[in-house]
């Protein structure tokens, strides 16, 4: 489902009548910390594995401190690897694994003799029909111009949750924000799913659907929540978000089935 | 002692005051004189002795006394007092029409306040609002609002700047019973909290009880409050309206049989919309914006014995945006009364009430993306009272009231037939019978000894067709899993919940200027609205208790001194605390929309709150007013949340001071002031930040462990009533204010977020900098307003 949240709605209609005041004011914020940031996805692309060992910082500073020296391994299905560190934070894999569906995978990050830890499972696709462009006249708020539909057999038995990221031209235009959606009204049926942005002609589309976890599938639905909460009285009570990494760093490890499907509109 | 040994004392001591009666009964009703309107809580009482009662909710008052001649004391705030000189050797009816008091005439003034200021005729946690003081008090927009105006009264705080919602004593703003003419009313709000649902001008007055709720009334652990609309005048048609910057309204009453029956209807609608052609948010030309509510009652006297009622409220909230998507929201309530008068001294009532509120939401993005979805609750209720009035020292209450719940979770259809939604989909309902039965006496020991004690026996039923859940978690506050689901025959009652629910109150006066007063209450509360957020929006739905969630249950302990002076002076010290079982919260990042596993979302904990509240009132003179001042603590403790340690509430206020006053310059002109000052409400704010894929995620500390900065502000009103020239009978007045005077940014958030800047193009790039911002909303908001009454 596209997540429509009422609440912002309903603020938007009091902004429309009021119009308001609002000013930068810098607060006398305690800070506590710094705690590990680790972000790691990893998939069954045929590309080295890419792990993020960050911290956290202080409210009002503009980035996250990087961590350069932990020990990063990844293992499951036989293989294992200890990456090596890049850059910014980034530790990538000396061998090439894509993930194979029902095979756990585990993270494994040593730092400053604390371990954190993280295991996930590789998850079966929903079988993709077709993806297609196609044109439609001005529509709504929605311009003039070429829009994507899936349609897709979705599994039966509930729980499967899938993510969706779109690129146009190399650059993914859903950037800011998850497009995701679980089984739990479409279980086990046969889905058109359109996507409401436009595209022009000549426009080289790549539309990636990733099988995730129910797990993620939260995790980043509260990530979406609490990155765009704002404090106002309408947003949700403000909330640390766990992710699935033991030792108590930030983050979360997933494992991710990907189909991709390229398009060029001509 | 023990509780049982007083119980029996109790007793003998009523029954002994039976035995040794013999005397006869005077009944009837206290109206109003021009309208024909009953009067609640006028007082008739023996000249010269204490023997006397108040009229109940219709009017209706019941007095035994000894034979003989005797003189009758009746009296009604703000109305001429009336002796009535009888010579008693029957039961009689004795109906009494008061006359309003005059502007003109100042003595009956000073008469009707010294009735009003004796110190026995307050109750512990108990305030009486008319509209005609509620009118007085300066408004945002100039917009009357009965619900604002309680939020001034000490132990009550507002829920925020624009918000009708409010917290009493440390409660939630589901823990308020809102009765509008009995009937339940669920989302008390216009406009997202602009405005609250009662229309000034259909309201007659209102009770607010903090405490001390008589057992007659039940189903929340906070507060009642008890909402009566107008009855109609049944001597001539009159109309009344008024025209504000933002709504406007017309009421319009009178005889159907003179003396007989009457009606009133009044309507009000807002038109926020019309500006919004003006807005530069594109779309707004073609958005719709605006509420809107109808009031409507009769009442038929049958016959001495008998009267009917028939009331109901409709209202309603439309926000469209630009065919996008839409909501609306709203109430129905129906009330039908029947008193009836089985012999002098027995009252009774028969009620059946009607109640239901729900919730729309629709979008329309395109062919595929579209749906609609429904959700609410319908409540029908039968309640049954009955008043036996024994003698004036002794009164008994009692009766019984069912009410069958059916809460709608959620409806989700498609719009078109290309929809992604394939078919309906539609959350099991559920259905809830939601019982009790009461029993009352008021005794009176002496002049100054009195007490009310009681108790209610509540019973909660689930009603199948339903299915239910049970859930494990791997560690507190992580989400549910489902381990089993039971599934219910169609209205088997598959699980049930009671309790008694004692309340008493007692008052002793000192002399006739001083009184103690104590009270104790228990009370039960078997639905809860799942609010996610700091205010309660018309999305937040009811949820009934079940197998996973307990009735809410609480004790409260206030004991009160209340002082007058002979100025005209009223002053009340209270000190309430209160310990509350089973409050509900919800884990950090509950899904709560359309989520059947909603109670696995729930958690559970204690609740405890305390202060003291002071109340001073000028009462006359030109110059009148109010200062309520509440020192107060309330504390929750909910493991799962904030690392399972208490916490503060949201409404969590220490100081709340409010200053009231109107000051009469002549018959034409009268001014209004008013100033609030609450501790900032507390507020968790980020302790550091992190990221994931790019976005910026704040990490927050212990919850509601700062503060904003301290709130206040000043309003002033002023009111014109122009002298009548064309039309004798054709009154009007201007009402104009000046909301938060000196224009105080107070803050009704703090905002965090990234900083945003203009390119060249008057484009908005995000820039990624962490900031904090404070949002203000209402500065010197000026507004007009034009009255009206024919």
């Amino acid at each position: 489902m596209k997540k429509i949240k009422t609440q912002i709605i309903l603020s938007i209609s009091i902004l429309i009548i009021l119009g308001s005041c609002r000013e930068e004011v810098i607060l006398d914020l305690n800070t506590v910390g710094p705690i590990p940031v680790i972000e790691a996805k990893i998939s069954n692309d045929s590309i080295p594995f890419k792990v993020r060992v960050r911290t956290t910082a202080d409210y009002y500073s503009i980035s996250l401190p990087v961590v350069n020296d932990a020990l990063v391994i990844i293992e499951g299905n036989g293989y294992s690897d200890t990456l090596v560190y890049d850059t910014a934070g980034f530790y990538i894999s000396k061998t090439i694994h894509p993930c194979k569906v029902g095979f756990s995978y585990t993270l494994k990050v040593t730092h400053k003799g604390k371990v954190y830890q993280a295991t996930e499972t590789c998850r079966p696709q929903a079988p993709v029909d077709s993806v297609k462009a196609i044109y439609y006249p001005k529509r709504g708020f929605l311009p003039a111009g070429y829009y994507i539909w899936e349609w897709v057999f979705e599994k039966p038995g509930r729980g499967d949750c899938y993510k969706w990221d779109i690129y146009q031209n190399d650059t993914l235009i859903n950037k800011d924000f998850y497009l995701m959606n679980e089984d739990a009204w479409v279980d086990g049926t046969y889905i058109g799913n359109d996507f409401p942005f436009p595209f022009r002609y000549g426009d080289s589309i790549i539309f990636e659907q990733w099988a995730i976890s129910k797990q993620y599938y939260l995790y980043l639905n509260s990530i979406q929540e609490q990155a765009g909460r704002d404090g106002s009285p309408f947003s949700s009570p403000p909330s640390n978000i766990g992710g699935n990494i033991s030792g108590g760093a930030f983050g979360y490890f997933s494992v991710n089935n990907i189909i991709r499907k390229a398009l060029k509109i001509k | 002692m023990k509780p049982k040994s007083i119980l029996i004392l109790v007793f003998f001591a009523f029954w002994a005051n039976i035995l040794k009666a013999q005397s006869y009964t005077i009944s009837g009703r206290i109206t109003d004189e021009k309208t024909g309107e009953d009067l609640a809580g006028a007082t008739v009482l023996v000249k010269g002795t204490s023997n006397g009662v108040s009229s109940n909710n219709y009017g209706f008052y019941s007095l035994t006394v000894p034979k003989g001649n005797i003189t009758l004391i009746i009296r009604y705030v703000g109305y001429s007092e009336i002796e009535k000189l009888i010579s008693l050797s029957k039961n009689i009816t004795l109906n009494v029409e008061l006359n309003e008091k005059s502007k003109d005439i100042d003595e009956v003034v000073i008469s009707a306040q010294i009735q009003e200021s004796k110190t026995e005729n307050k109750q512990i946690n108990v305030m009486k609002l008319d509209m005609q003081s509620i009118k007085r008090v300066p408004m945002v927009f100039g917009e009357v609002d009965i619900l604002k105006t309680v939020t001034m009264l000490p132990g009550i705080v507002s829920a925020g700047e624009g918000n009708s919602g409010f917290s009493v004593r440390g409660g939630t703003q589901d823990q308020n019973l809102i009765l509008l003419d009995e009937a339940t009313v669920y989302n008390i709000s216009h406009l997202l909290g602009f405005f609250s649902v009662f229309n000034g001008d259909a309201i007659r007055d209102l009770d607010v009880y903090k405490g001390g709720i008589p057992p007659q009334y039940g189903g929340r652990l906070s507060s009642l409050i008890d909402v009566r609309m107008k009855e109609g005048n049944n001597k001539k048609y009159t109309g009344a309206g008024g025209i504000g910057l933002l709504s406007s309204r017309f009421t319009f009453e009178g005889p159907i049989i003179k003396n007989k029956a009457s009606f009133i209807v009044s309507g009000r609608r807002s038109y926020a919309d019309i500006f919004l052609p003006l807005s530069k948010v594109e779309g707004a030309k073609n958005s719709k914006l605006y509420f809107y509510d109808f009031n409507a009652k009769i009442n038929y006297k049958i016959s001495d014995k008998d009267k009917l009622f028939i009331s109901g409220y409709f209202g309603r909230d439309k926000f469209e945006f630009s065919g996008l998507f839409g909501n609306s929201w709203g109430n129905k309530t129906a009330t039908v009364r029947w008193n009836h008068l089985f012999n002098k001294k027995l009252f009774c009532n028969q009620t059946f009430i009607f109640s239901d509120f729900d919730y729309y939401f629709s979008f329309n993005f395109s062919e595929a993306s579209n749906l609609e979805f429904l959700q609410g609750i319908r409540d029908y209720s039968y309640k049954t009272d009955f008043s036996w009035y024994y003698n004036p020292a002794n009164k008994l209450n009692f009766g019984g009231i069912i009410t069958h719940h059916n809460f709608n979770p959620g409806e989700i259809r498609p719009i078109t037939s290309e929809s992604f939604l394939k078919s309906d989909i539609i959350m099991d309902r559920r259905k809830a019978l939601e019982s009790a039965i009461y029993g009352e006496h008021e005794h009176k020991f002496n002049t100054r000894f009195k007490i009310r004690y009681g108790v209610r026996y509540s019973i909660f039923n689930n009603l199948g067709s339903s299915k239910e859940y049970a859930f494990s978690y791997d560690s507190i506050g992580a989400p549910p899993i489902v381990n089993d689901t039971f599934t219910y025959k169609k209205n088997s009652i598959y699980n049930t919940y009671g309790g008694l629910e004692p309340r008493m109150s007692a008052s002793y006066n000192f002399t006739k200027n001083d009184a103690l007063k104590f009270s104790y209450n228990r009370t039960l509360q078997y639905l809860q609205q799942a609010s996610n957020t700091g205010f309660a929006l018309p999305t937040d739905q009811w949820i009934p208790a079940n197998i996973n969630i307990k009735p809410q249950v609480s004790d409260q302990f206030a004991i009160g001194f209340f002082k007058n002076f002979d100025l005209g002076l009223e002053t009340s010290v209270e000190v309430y605390y209160k310990w509350m079982k089973n409050q509900v919260d919800f884990r950090d990042n509950a899904a709560l929309f359309l989520n059947d596993y909603v109670y696995g979302e729930l958690l559970t904990g204690t609740g405890w709150s305390y202060g003291s509240e002071f109340f001073i009132k000028k009462t006359k003179g030109n110059f009148k007013g109010f200062i309520s001042y509440t020192l107060s603590r309330s504390m929750r403790k909910i493991n799962g949340i904030n690392q399972n340690k208490a916490y503060p509430t949201n409404t969590d206020r220490t100081h709340n001071l409010t200053v009231n006053s109107t000051y009469e310059i002549n018959k034409l002109w009268d001014l209004n002031l008013n100033f609030v000052f609450i501790t900032g409400n507390p507020v968790t704010l980020p302790q550091g930040r992190w990221e994931f894929d790019g976005k910026l995620i704040p990490f927050y500390g212990p919850r509601n462990s700062q503060r904003f900065p301290a709130y206040h502000r000043m309003d002033i009103g002023v009111n014109y009533y122009p002298k009548k020239l064309i039309f004798k009978k054709f009154e009007n007045s201007w009402n104009l204010s000046v909301y938060n005077l000196y224009g105080r940014k107070n803050p009704y958030a703090i905002l965090t977020g990234t900083r945003k800047i203009k390119d060249e193009n008057n484009k908005e790039i995000d820039t990624g900098i962490p900031i904090t911002e404070k949002f203000a909303l209402f500065r010197w908001v000026p507004s007009v307003t034009w009255n009206f009454k024919f």
